[in-house]
């Protein structure tokens, strides 16, 4: 009896343990889930910024939080060093999680996978509190990066050879090149696509894309400062959106179809320039013979005075 | 030829009149303010050009045509900094600019055709509400933590045609324009619109 009293206070108390042990698990958990939440997040530390910046040396992603509470300047260039570092770890494992975009998708599972190849444990992604969203904000980035030194170098390169830049074979060379990043990851680009419009996504992936079109626009040599700077911008946007489209579609061998719609969108595009530019020309002409007509319709009717 | 010039102004990054001072370089914030300054500022310069052009059409052949003339002349000036500032520093320009050049044009030729003193009473509002828009910018400008080569240069472009303005406005008190017909009335209402026009054109 004393033997079963034993037994079933031992049972008891591992029961007890277990139970303690689920509910910490659960607690655990649920503060895991809850480091999203907007008002839960000053008590999630170390704060780090939304966005990752592929340059870390660039001083944008400021952590907000430390701007507003006073610091010395000691625990500034401290926080200042470890959110850089974060920044280093944080770009490791999404750079290294872009080799399994196309196995997982643009999923935490990618991000932990690459965690595991960057040499951290597969909970590293729990670093990423947008999870597969920020692994395609990021590739955007960096792809737009990347654009920005081939802009660059093609400029250098007909400098060099001291040619003119054509504006409409620039802007092809820099839709093409941008386009052909997306190849590899082209299977789960429909996914990324979706991820990009989502309301609380599309903010980000809008600003992502003027910025991108500002610069193809800005290196093919614009400097407009009226409502042309929105209107060439709003143009090469639509123009790289269709053409994205019809890439997801197309199986010609290397996208041939898709670089052939790119040509001829491109030039419906100048021919409507042309045309523009020469009604403004003939403008004048025709409203004056609009004006013309109108006083011949006046005379007929009665109104106008009698000279011609 | 000309293009081949503009990249070579890429490569140097040989800035028109803003010598070689690197505005990609300031941090975020400050340059979001300095954007919005200079987005401001062009709109406005642009504005004040378009109202002094529909001066002109009106009383460009009477006897204030010169005066309205240097005037005008002074403003296109202006004009030139902020668009060059524009172009070179990637500011984005008001979205607002092509109803700028209307109601501009519009309220100078308006103005201008209810009589001289009229036109006068239009310069006078306008030009108090620019200076008083930029003696609050300078006010930001020097209290500013930023001591960039940019915030130095902004501050004295910025001075000088604020000066500049109140001598526009001195002028259009000595012609008259206390005796334009309805003076108050017209000089609140341009000058409500003028704080509209710089409260939009600062955002969008």
């Amino acid at each position: 009896m004393w033997v079963n009293r034993c037994g079933r206070n031992a049972l008891r108390t591992y029961s007890s343990f277990a139970r303690m042990r689920s509910i910490r698990t659960q607690a655990y958990k649920l503060s895991v889930a809850s480091m999203s939440h907007p008002v839960l997040k000053i008590h999630a530390a170390p704060t780090v910024p939304e966005r990752v910046r592929f340059l870390t040396t660039e001083k944008d992603g400021k952590n907000e939080e430390n701007s507003k509470t006073e610091e010395t300047n000691s625990e500034k260039n401290e926080n200042k060093k470890e959110e850089e570092s974060v920044n280093t770890v944080k770009v490791k494992i999404l750079d290294n999680a872009l080799d399994f975009v196309v196995d997982h998708g643009w999923s935490r599972k990618a991000l932990s996978c690459g965690a595991e190849q960057a040499g951290y444990a597969g909970v590293a992604e729990g670093m990423f509190t947008g999870g597969g969203d920020d692994l395609v904000l990021y590739f955007i980035q960096k792809c737009n990066f990347q654009l920005v030194e081939y802009l660059k170098f093609t400029i250098e390169e007909h400098e060099a050879k001291e040619e003119k830049i054509k504006v409409t074979s620039f802007i092809r060379s820099a839709v093409e090149y941008r386009l052909r990043m997306i190849i590899p990851f082209i299977g789960a680009w429909p996914q990324a696509m979706g991820i990009l419009a989502r309301p609380d996504i599309f903010p980000k992936s809008a600003e992502e894309l003027a910025k991108m079109v500002d610069d193809i626009w800005y290196y093919a040599g614009d400097r407009s400062a009226d409502i042309n700077w929105y209107t060439k911008r709003g143009i090469l946007a639509k123009l790289y959106g269709s053409t994205q489209l019809v890439m997801l579609t197309d199986q010609s061998p290397d996208f041939k179809d898709t670089w052939e719609f790119l040509d001829r969108r491109i030039s419906d595009i100048s021919n409507f320039a042309k045309i523009s530019q020469s009604v403004k020309d003939n403008g004048s002409a025709f409203v004056e013979t609009a004006f013309s007509g109108a006083k011949v319709l006046k005379n007929i009717a009665g109104f106008g005075d009698t000279k011609r | 030829m000309a293009l081949f010039k503009l990249t070579r102004v890429i490569q140097t990054r040989c800035n028109f009149g803003v010598r070689n001072i690197s505005f990609q370089s300031l941090d975020p914030e400050t340059r979001k303010v300095y954007s919005r300054f200079i987005r401001v500022d062009h709109a406005g310069e642009f504005g004040a050009d378009r109202i002094y052009a529909g001066q002109m059409a009106v009383l460009g052949k009477t006897d204030v045509g010169p005066t309205i003339q240097h005037m005008w002349d002074q403003e296109k000036d202006h004009l030139q900094t902020f668009t060059n500032m524009i172009s070179e520093h990637r500011v984005r320009p008001t979205v607002l600019h092509p109803i700028w050049n209307i109601a501009g044009f519009a309220l100078g030729a308006g103005t201008a055709l209810i009589g001289k003193e009229a036109a006068m009473a239009c310069t006078v509002a306008v030009e108090e509400s620019i200076t008083d828009h930029y003696n609050k910018q300078l006010r930001y400008l020097l209290d500013s933590d930023d001591k960039s080569e940019y915030r130095d240069h902004l501050l004295k472009k910025i001075k000088q045609f604020r000066d500049e303005e109140m001598e526009h406005h001195d002028t259009g008190l000595e012609h008259g324009a206390v005796n334009a017909p309805a003076y108050q009335v017209l000089k609140q209402t341009i000058q409500a619109g003028c704080v509209a026009a710089i409260w939009l054109s600062e955002r969008i």
